[in-house]
């Protein structure tokens, strides 16, 4: 067809061929001159176009609107087509051009034409479809681009641009079955759409996941287009995802095709470099990627370019420009592309910022939860983190992990590396599984970290064996591991090692081999301060002082500030009660900045505040300043941690102190709440307990608390306990008590004191009591002898001055004197108990005359009677004789025999009666006997007891021989009975008759006795006051002080050990873990991008 | 640690007293010619022992009783219960003939009983100090104990009386014992001092310092050569008497050391201690051969029968426990 430009003149008309058309500005002029119609104008611009010359276009369509003739009819329609036909040109150059600037200016000057178009017919077909394209690739115009579609279709439904318009909405706004349903109608009624329609297809396919479909609309675009780019990357990417090396080089080599087609298309590009990327063909992978970088617009094709140079640079090693590209890749990420937060989690980490890298890393898992790699990174990211929660969640996420993927070491090193902070067994039972999994699974031998960590969670979970053997295996393989690999790093782990080895030895109280191996460490390793510590340590157990100091001076050496070395040696001098010193080390503790606020000391210059209050102060002003001070001490405690116990427990003894009872109690049952662990806790509610006069559950703590902390050899507790006892009115268990203490601590002279005190008391009741039967007499005066020696020692004792007096002579003295009164008494007392004895002795006495006398009577009744009953027999037998003589043959013989049976068998009965009575029947009688005396008349039971048992075996004696014993027990009741009354009666005769006696002597004896409980009451009250100025608040001051000292790392072996153990084994937990760390644990030292993570984590495997 | 599976627990006997057992002993009284105990077994098998020896158990504690227990078709027996100590019962001793009994107790008494029938013989003069733990010098004439001041009383057997006084200048002397050679005494003193003494000359010889902290018990070899020392640091250690070297240093218990003893064939000693065990100790490897973890209290005394092959062992828990432990 040839374009035909009527000449204006005549009827002649200019042919042009639209395949070579003349140059445009001769055209020009011809239509300029000859007044061509607009429509003229149009079909020669439309020809230029059509042969890609786009400038004649323009220029002829820029000319047209002010010269071309309008005057015609219907000239508004063609002159609607040039400003569409401009508009629409300029929109597609927009959509080209890349340069945000000349986008923006083609994109006015293409609604500038529409504006002008929508002037003269608004609602032409084609100008609007024309806006409605316009609109949507101005991107924010869906709404109004939608509008004009559905007007156009409301006039033509089967307008097929606007049914792609349709479509294209559709998919934008993610409906990609309505967009399917669009296309399909277009394709309907056009069949012979262009390959875009497919390529469009394709895409709803692809992302209504239909793959065989989407490849098929692929391949058909191709066929109805071979260059169409859009079609080649989709049949690219579906060959990559099945992930086949043959697909895969078939899906490069289309990438490459298109590549070539259009060398700017991006999509292309990001692909050629993601292929490039595992090609490690980084240099190709930053120049593709920096191209489609270039070459687009969208911001998640942007996100993606970016994330692919970062990827490569990551690779390359080049942390700063990855971190800087992965960082503008998670700018322009949509939410959904994660990939960039992982690489820049990677390389926070690689920066050691871990909270940044923890955040990014909760992006990715909240895009993907249940994302593996990530919660193991995560995982191991919280797991160092100071936060508990944070902890508890890298717990949950390792948790998981191991859940899912049970064979992966890595995580369960980690997990065990968590749990052993708060879950031993727990943490053991991961390494245990993760030493598993390389036995049997990787066949790799376990690293020696590990077996040290296993050691040391057994070590404190007390199987000291189990840890032994770990750490013996340790060493073996760090000493094979060192020859063969880094020697410098397993030696150094060694050394840890070997301490631990020494410490469990500690453990093993296998002091000699600890010793030998600290010092070996020693002499490796000079300024190992733990090891002079430690044998600091044990020289302070076994009571070498000054070994200690040396050693605690020696690692002073080392490090001149290091707080426990500070506060071991203070502990040594608050042991030796040098107050001053003690005091100064820990002020120093507090002077250096870095350990200002460091609990211990804090705690241990309270607790020496809290000592000075136990000495017995008479300025009531300084008593109080000393209160304060320790409060205030204990209270920058608390404040710092709130959940320091020994602060709390302090807190609680200045209480108590002020006299704050209640209080005092409130806060120890808090702090045992707390922890069980904690002895005196245990003990300072006992004292409150003491306090508060509820002396059975004092008893019952401090009971309780010597058994579980098994502290029987703890003289101070004994004397605790003792007091309780006494307190109750338990002498008896007071004097065991103290005894008990006295075996242990012979020399102590205020045990000694409190012994006396106690055996004298005791003494004091037993004379007191007016029924005390003489054996127990007798010993309360022998023991009252023994208090008195003791008060007389101490009182000259103390005189001389030999012993630190921790009571006072006087006292001794005093109570010396008390006891001596007592004697002179006892004299008397003894007298009494003897004659009682005596006369409870004969009572017995005649008692066993009486029943003796009775007993030979009823023999002599029996032996009557059987002589009776024999004579009987033979005057009978005579008669019957007599009789059968008389009868004989008369009568029958049958009848006799019976009655004689009968006969003999009574005969039989009145003999075991007699028989018995004499042996076997006294014993039930004595014990029916026992109640009745005790509610009667309460007589002594250990007298009466005495005398019976004596008793007792005299009766037995001698009925042994004369009871036959297949007699005993028939017929006991009746025989029973018939006693029991003769024996009340007697009873009570001679109860009649003692009781006389009794009450005659009670009479005597009150106003003696009388007089004696005054004397009694007012030593007591003495005494109590005494102790109420040394043993009760002493003690329990002391004790409390010692409590929080205790309670950390001070005096006692057990816990000091403690203290110092956690802190020295969190250190070498700390250095293994670490190192381990390093070994196993990628994030930290080795950043990888995933996919090279996987890869190296499988050739693990594969080893 | 090597542990020989032959050593077990042959008996228990609880509640042998009614409150902590402080002291035990073992006593073979040779019932036909007590004078040839020594020879007749070295000459005779055990068989022979069996019959001609009677061997008792002694005991004593916080109760005042001393308990005088005979093991008989494998149960423990009372045979004596001896009354007249008061504040519990520190010591027991046998007189090496083995028919005299030496006892001390808290309130200062020392009490001389005859084994045998169980009857009282004597009771000592101690005046005003403390008398502690006790050891017969080897030809029996002697009693002597440690005390309050540091010294050493020697008292006569046969007068009852205090004869000869050894003073240490130091502290409480928990704990002494006459060498078998009648050569030396040696004491152990709440300070961790040793001090040893010449009984001929009657003056120290040698005063070891290796410990710190009260020494409770101490022990020579049957050969007179070695001092055993049990302290409350938890060790033990082994001097040479004759030079006071010291020969070893034994770790293992976790408390204090409250008792230990010597087998009469010297080849082996055993300790009980605070932590609740008692350990039987090899003398020439110088290694612990068995731990027996059988009390649940403090082990305050233990001591090897005659033949070497039995240890009793008495503690807190009231329980007395005899083991086997093969040669």
């Amino acid at each position: 067809m040839s374009l035909e430009i009527p000449l204006m003149t005549t009827d002649e008309v200019i042919e042009l061929d639209p395949e070579q058309l003349p140059s445009g500005d001769e055209v020009l002029s011809i239509l300029q001159h000859e007044r061509s119609q607009l429509n003229v104008w149009i079909n020669v611009a439309l020809a230029y176009y059509k042969q890609k010359k786009i400038n004649e276009f323009l220029k002829i369509l820029e000319e047209s609107r002010v010269d071309a003739n309008i005057d015609y009819r219907n000239f508004e329609t063609d002159q609607m087509r040039a400003l569409d036909m401009l508009a629409a040109y300029y929109v597609q150059e927009a959509n080209k051009e890349k340069t945000k600037d000349k986008k923006k200016e083609l994109f006015t000057k293409a609604t500038l034409l529409y504006t002008m178009a929508d002037k003269i017919i608004m609602y032409d077909q084609n100008h609007l479809l024309g806006r409605a394209y316009f609109c949507l690739l101005e991107g924010d115009k869906m709404e109004q681009a939608d509008a004009q579609f559905n007007f156009v279709l409301n006039q033509s439904p089967n307008n097929v641009p606007s049914l792609l318009g349709k479509a294209c909405i559709a998919f934008n706004r993610k409906d990609y079955r309505g967009a399917l349903a669009f296309y399909k109608k277009a394709l309907r009624t056009n069949p012979d759409s262009p390959a875009a329609l497919r390529l469009g297809m394709g895409h709803c396919f692809m992302k209504l996941n239909n793959q065989e479909k989407a490849r098929m609309a692929f391949e058909r675009a191709l066929q109805l287009d071979p260059q169409c780019v859009g079609a080649l990357v989709g049949l690219s990417i579906l060959k990559l995802n099945l992930q086949e090396s043959e697909s895969n080089k078939m899906a490069v080599i289309m990438l490459s095709k298109a590549y070539a087609i259009d060398p700017k298309n991006p999509m292309v590009l990001n692909h050629l470099a993601n292929h490039f990327f595992f090609k490690k063909d980084y240099s190709k992978v930053q120049h593709l990627a920096l191209h489609a970088f270039h070459n687009t617009e969208n911001e998640a094709m942007r996100a993606e370019s970016c994330h692919h140079l970062a990827r490569a640079f990551h690779a390359q090693g080049d942390c700063d420009q990855a971190f800087q590209y992965y960082y503008q890749a998670t700018q322009f990420a949509p939410p959904n592309f994660v990939l960039p937060h992982y690489g820049l989690g990677q390389m926070y980490i690689y920066r050691g910022d871990t909270e940044n890298a923890a955040q990014c890393f909760e992006k990715v898992l909240k895009a993907q939860p249940g994302n593996y790699e990530t919660m193991k990174i995560l995982g191991s990211l919280y797991a160092n983190s100071t936060s508990q929660s944070k902890r508890d969640i890298a717990r949950q996420h390792l948790k998981k992990v191991t859940e899912q993927f049970p064979d992966d070491v890595e995580a369960w090193i980690e997990l065990a590396q968590i749990l052993e902070q708060n879950d031993l067994q727990g943490s053991l039972n991961a390494y245990s599984t993760a030493m598993k999994i390389l036995k049997e699974k990787v066949n790799a031998d376990i690293p020696a970290e590990i077996l040290n960590n296993v050691a040391a969670l057994h070590y404190r979970l007390g199987n000291l064996n189990e840890a032994k053997n770990y750490l013996e295996e340790a060493l073996e393989r760090e000493k094979a591991d060192a020859e063969t690999l880094d020697a410098q790093y397993y030696n150094s782990i060694a050394v840890t090692t070997m301490y631990n080895l020494a410490r469990l030895n500690e453990a093993l109280c296998v002091y000699n081999k600890a010793e030998k191996l600290y010092k070996d460490i020693l002499k490796e390793h000079p300024n190992y301060i733990d090891c002079y510590l430690r044998l600091g340590c044990m020289a302070r157990d076994k009571g070498q002082i000054y070994e200690a100091s040396d050693w605690f001076k020696e690692a002073l050496k080392v490090n001149t500030e290091h707080p426990d070395t500070w506060s071991l040696l203070g502990n040594l001098h608050l042991a030796q009660q040098e107050w001053g010193p003690g005091q100064k080390k820990f002020e120093r503790i507090l002077q250096n900045s870095s350990t200002s606020t460091d609990a211990y000391s804090l705690i241990a210059l309270g607790n020496v505040w809290l000592q000075t209050l136990h000495q017995p102060c008479r300025e009531k002003d300084r008593e109080k300043r000393h209160q304060e001070r320790a409060l205030t001490l204990y209270r920058q405690v608390l404040w710092n941690d709130p959940k320091n116990i020994w602060a709390a427990n302090g807190i609680g003894c200045v209480l108590a102190h002020k006299g704050c009872v209640n209080e005092a109690r409130d806060i120890f049952a808090q702090v045992r709440e707390a922890t069980a662990d904690f002895p005196d806790v245990w003990m300072n509610i006992a004292h409150i307990y003491v306090e508060q006069k509820q002396y059975i559950n004092a008893i019952q703590m401090y009971e309780n608390c010597i058994r579980k902390f098994r502290m029987h050899y703890d003289v101070e507790w004994l004397t605790w306990v003792a007091r309780a006892h006494g307190l109750a009115g338990r002498a008896g268990a007071a004097r065991a008590a103290l005894l008990r203490a006295r075996r242990i601590a012979p020399h102590e002279p205020a045990l000694l004191y409190n012994a006396a005190l106690a055996l004298r008391r005791l003494a004091a009741l037993v004379l007191k009591d007016e029924r005390a039967e003489l054996p127990r007499v007798l010993r309360a005066v022998h023991e009252l002898r023994a208090a008195h020696r003791y008060f007389q020692r101490l009182a000259t004792a103390a005189t001389e001055g030999t012993e630190r007096a921790r009571y006072e002579p006087a006292a001794a003295a005093a109570e010396a004197r008390t006891c001596a009164d007592l004697l002179s008494q006892a004299q008397w007392h003894v007298a009494r108990a003897r004659r009682q004895h005596d006369e409870e002795v004969t009572l017995r006495d005649r008692q066993r005359e009486q029943r003796e006398a009775f007993k030979r009577q009823q023999e002599e009744e029996r032996r009557r009677r059987e002589e009776q009953q024999q004579k009987s027999t033979v005057e009978m037998l005579q008669k019957r004789q007599e009789y059968k003589e008389k009868t004989k043959n008369a009568l029958l013989f049958a009848e006799m025999p019976p009655e004689s049976k009968s006969k003999s068998g009574g005969r039989r009965r009145k003999d075991e009666y007699l028989s018995d009575s004499g042996s076997g029947s006294d014993r039930p009688r004595e014990e029916r006997r026992e109640p009745k005396q005790k509610g009667k008349k309460k007589r002594e039971p250990a007298e009466g007891r005495k005398g019976r048992s004596k008793k007792r075996r005299e009766p037995r004696a001698s009925g042994s021989d004369s009871d036959p014993p297949r007699k005993r027990g028939r017929k006991k009741g009746e025989k029973g009975i018939g006693r029991r009354e003769k024996a009340k009666a007697a009873e009570e005769k001679l109860g009649a008759k003692q009781r006389a006696k009794i009450v005659s002597k009670e009479t005597i004896s009150t106003s003696e006795s009388d007089s004696d409980a005054g004397r009694k009451s007012r030593s007591r009250s003495r005494s109590r006051s005494r102790s109420g100025s040394r043993s009760p608040p002493a003690n329990k001051g002391r004790k409390r002080i010692m409590s929080a000292s205790d309670s950390d790392r001070s005096k006692s072996k057990s816990r000091s050990r403690s203290r110092s153990k956690s802190g020295s084994r969190s250190r070498s937990r700390s250095k293994s873990g670490s190192r381990s760390r390093s070994g196993s644990r990628s994030p930290g030292s080795r950043p990888d991008t995933p996919e090279s993570r996987k890869s190296v984590s499988a050739s693990e495997d594969e080893n | 640690m090597y542990y020989n599976r032959l050593y077990y627990l042959q008996l228990k006997k609880e509640n042998a007293h009614d409150d902590s057992i402080w002291c035990c002993g073992w006593s073979k009284i040779g019932s036909e010619k007590p004078k040839d105990t020594e020879n007749s077994e070295n000459t005779q098998d055990s068989n022979h022992s069996q019959e001609g020896f009677e061997n008792f158990i002694i005991t004593g504690g916080l109760d005042d009783k001393v308990k005088v227990w005979q093991l008989v078709n494998g149960k423990l027996e009372v045979r004596h219960e001896l009354e007249g100590h008061s504040l519990g019962v520190i010591s027991v001793a046998v007189s090496p003939d083995g028919k005299t009994l030496a006892s001390s107790s808290l309130d200062s008494s020392l009490i001389l009983w005859d084994i045998a029938s169980g009857e009282k013989l004597k009771t000592f003069e101690t005046e005003a100090t403390d008398v502690w733990t006790l050891d017969f010098s080897p030809d029996g004439k002697h009693v002597i104990s440690g005390s309050n001041a540091g010294k050493i009383l020697m008292f006569s057997v046969e007068s009852g009386k205090e004869h000869q006084t050894l003073d240490t200048r130091g502290k409480f002397t928990l704990s002494v014992a006459y060498s078998p050679d009648g050569k030396y005494i040696a004491s152990g003193a709440l300070d961790g001092i040793i001090n040893i003494f010449d009984v001929a000359q009657g003056k120290l010889v040698h005063t070891l310092e290796g410990h710190a902290m009260p020494i409770r018990s101490l022990c020579f070899s049957p050969d007179s050569q070695l001092l055993l020392t049990a302290s409350d640091d938890g060790h033990m250690k082994l001097y040479d008497v004759v030079h006071a070297n010291l020969a070893g240093t034994l770790s293992g218990h976790a408390s204090w050391v409250l008792s230990v003893s010597f087998s009469p064939d010297g080849k082996r000693f055993v300790s009980g201690s605070a932590d609740r065990t008692v350990r039987v100790w090899d003398l020439d490897s110088m290694q612990c051969q068995n731990v027996f973890k059988e009390h649940v209290d403090q082990v305050w005394g233990v001591k090897f029968n005659a033949e070497s092959n039995k240890i009793v062992s008495v503690s807190e828990d009231k329980s007395i426990n005899i083991y086997d432990c093969p040669l």
